[in-house]
């Protein structure tokens, strides 16, 4: 089947084996009778037999053609269906087939997107076509191609409407992220996780001898009466911890192959906080996100929450790597004494390690998560000096990540589950240390 | 035909799967078939028909949805009607076999895009048509082979009458309208 050029609502037309028929066998028989070579008739009869057949079954009114999608969100490596639906009421068509062209980062099931089925004898009415996303991001999917033919393939409908097609989001596939370190500590004393201070809490810390301003209800009347002196029963504080996600997506250095294939730095970015996010909102945290990429600097208020969740999810399924700088240079807002910054960066842009460096003299506690993925190499056969001179640029990131980490910043490669658990739990106890003084 | 469809061209043929490949084989097959069938009745073809045949056929097959399959049609038809005298030669009725099978498995291999796969429905329906199509052929072969030896006098009121019934036939066969409704 030749693909016909996208012409929705013209109804059936004619196609080249009707043509065939009609005027290959009109032909014959016409020279047949004139040269009055009835043999001629003979070769000519099957052709006007299926052009008269198929004239006779020739469909008046389109069939009414529906496109649809099963899931319009998806998440890295997830398939959903495209479905079409063709409502033949005049039972005049015979084949349906289906066209579907595979768009970047997605795979279909036949691979080919094609797919034909005999819409009376196969007892069924609808066409599905598997589409699997293999990147996040958001991309356009369909609308499929879909052509009807009559009886004898004489008569054609070609249905393709733009407006069928559907924007399908596909949400980064989280790292496998688990923090087995204690949180940073901060000093709110609200939240759910367990402050470092003794205070207003519910988990219990020990018993101690009553205090001017104890609460009369945290009495422990055993201890008391066995110690002949009151005694209350302590508690550790609760506080609250807020992540601040810093993405740089100022570049995208290699070649991502999908979710199946091997990571560029920006996909380990997305994939490593969309992880960082699942983990910490999954523990009642407030994660804020700040975005440095094409469209500017994006924010987003620190909230905790699934739809919270959700809604960073979509944001950084939009992320597309910038051409130049577009950083404002601001101070992050809304970040609270204690908040853990988590920078993610490909650390090639010298800007990324300014912004940590500067973070970092505020007070604010910072880790650069590392997003370079570990083989890439700029290579050209026809040019010796671009691996040259990738080279000096890797040398020079060697030397910014060794400025930055003489600042006291931290620097840690993504590695997946636990990547951030040693440097976390120093943060903890340095934190603990400032505290105690 | 532009250079640069050629490659997409074999690409698509590259892909073509099961039933896909069966309705092109049958579609390469019944040319040549015809071509031995016209040799066979008169005894000898026309050499540069013969080859604008073979060469054509592959054209088919590489582009079956278009207007290719009705020049080969044509052209067969051309070559028997130089080659073959006898008019009712029982290799008209193989002829006529041959020219059917290659109009239905040319039609069967448009329905469907090269690389779907077909429904056995599909398949099914299609074998049966080709093989209704032998009908007329054979019917009209009966019925010319027992008027042979009457050989009835020529008459022109009957000759318009045939070509008259042709061209309405073939009007209502291309619009689906009478000539009278269309009016």
């Amino acid at each position: 089947m030749t693909v016909p050029a996208p012409t929705p609502h013209i109804g059936w037309q004619p196609t080249a084996a009707h043509a065939r028929a009609l005027v290959g066998g009109m032909l014959l028989a016409v020279v047949g009778v004139l040269a009055r070579r009835p043999d001629l008739v003979v070769l000519a009869a099957p052709l006007l037999s299926a052009a008269v057949w198929a004239a006779w079954r020739r469909p008046t009114s389109a069939p009414e053609v529906r496109q649809s999608i099963g899931h319009v969100v998806l998440r890295e490596g997830q398939a959903t269906r495209w479905h079409v639906t063709v409502d033949d009421r005049e039972g005049l068509v015979d084949e349906v087939a289906l066209m579907m062209k595979p768009t970047h980062w997605s795979e279909l099931e036949p691979e080919s997107g094609e797919a034909v089925i005999s819409l009376r004898d196969d007892d069924v009415a609808a066409l599905d076509i598997g589409v699997r996303s293999t990147r996040w991001g958001r991309r356009r999917t369909g609308p499929a191609l879909v052509v009807a033919s009559s009886a004898w393939a004489a008569f054609r409908f070609v249905s393709r409407d733009e407006a069928d097609a559907r924007a399908v989001i596909t949400l980064p596939a989280p790292s496998a992220f688990d923090a087995a370190a204690p949180p940073v500590r901060s000093p709110g004393l609200v939240g759910v996780n367990r402050s470092p201070r003794q205070g207003d809490g519910t988990e219990f810390a020990g018993i101690r001898p009553f205090q001017p301003g104890d609460r009369l209800r945290r009495i422990h009347w055993r201890q008391s009466l066995r110690a002949g002196a009151l005694h209350v029963s302590a508690s550790w504080a609760d506080h609250d911890r807020h992540v601040v996600l810093l993405l740089d997506a100022l570049d995208d250095i290699g070649e991502s192959g999908g979710v199946d294939g091997q990571a560029s730095s920006l996909d380990i970015c997305v994939r490593a906080a969309s992880a960082i996010a699942e983990h910490h909102i999954g523990a009642g945290d407030r994660v804020a996100m700040v975005l440095i990429g094409a469209r500017g600097v994006q924010r987003m208020p620190p909230a905790t929450g699934r739809r919270h969740l959700r809604r960073m999810l979509d944001v950084m399924a939009g992320i597309e790597p910038a051409t130049s700088l577009i950083d404002d240079g601001r101070m992050l807002r809304g970040l609270g004494n204690g908040a853990l910054v988590v920078m993610l960066s490909p650390l090639i842009s010298p800007f990324a390690l300014q912004r940590a460096v500067r973070i970092a003299s505020h007070g604010f506690t910072i880790v650069v998560v590392d997003c370079l993925p570990e083989d890439v190499s700029q290579e050209d056969p026809d040019d010796p000096f671009v691996g040259l001179a990738w080279r000096i640029e890797l040398l020079h990131r060697e030397r910014a990540i060794r400025r930055v980490r003489e600042a006291g910043i931290a620097v840690v490669p993504w590695r997946g589950p636990g990547s951030l658990d040693a440097v976390l739990r120093d943060l903890h106890r340095q934190r603990g240390v400032r505290v105690g003084r | 035909m532009s250079d640069s469809l050629i490659p997409e061209s074999i690409r698509t043929l590259g892909r073509v799967r099961g039933a896909g490949v069966v309705a092109r084989l049958v579609v390469l097959a019944c040319p040549v078939l015809m071509t031995v069938c016209t040799d066979a009745a008169a005894g000898h073809t026309l050499r540069p028909l013969t080859i604008a045949i073979g060469v054509l056929t592959v054209v088919c097959v590489v582009h079956p949805d278009s207007h290719i399959g009705l020049l080969m049609v044509v052209l067969l038809g051309l070559q028997w009607l130089q080659a073959v005298d006898d008019p009712a030669t029982p290799w008209g009725l193989a002829a006529a076999t041959c020219l059917a099978l290659f109009h239905t498995a040319l039609a069967a291999t448009t329905v469907a895009p090269p690389s779907a796969r077909w429904t056995q429905a599909i398949a099914r329906r299609w074998s049966r048509r080709g093989l209704m199509l032998l009908a007329p052929g054979a019917g009209t072969w009966l019925m010319i082979a027992m008027l042979d030896d009457r050989r009835p006098a020529g008459s022109a009121e009957l000759l318009t009458a045939s070509l008259v019934l042709i061209a309405l036939a073939g009007v209502w066969a291309g619009t689906g309208r009478s000539p009278a409704s269309r009016r």
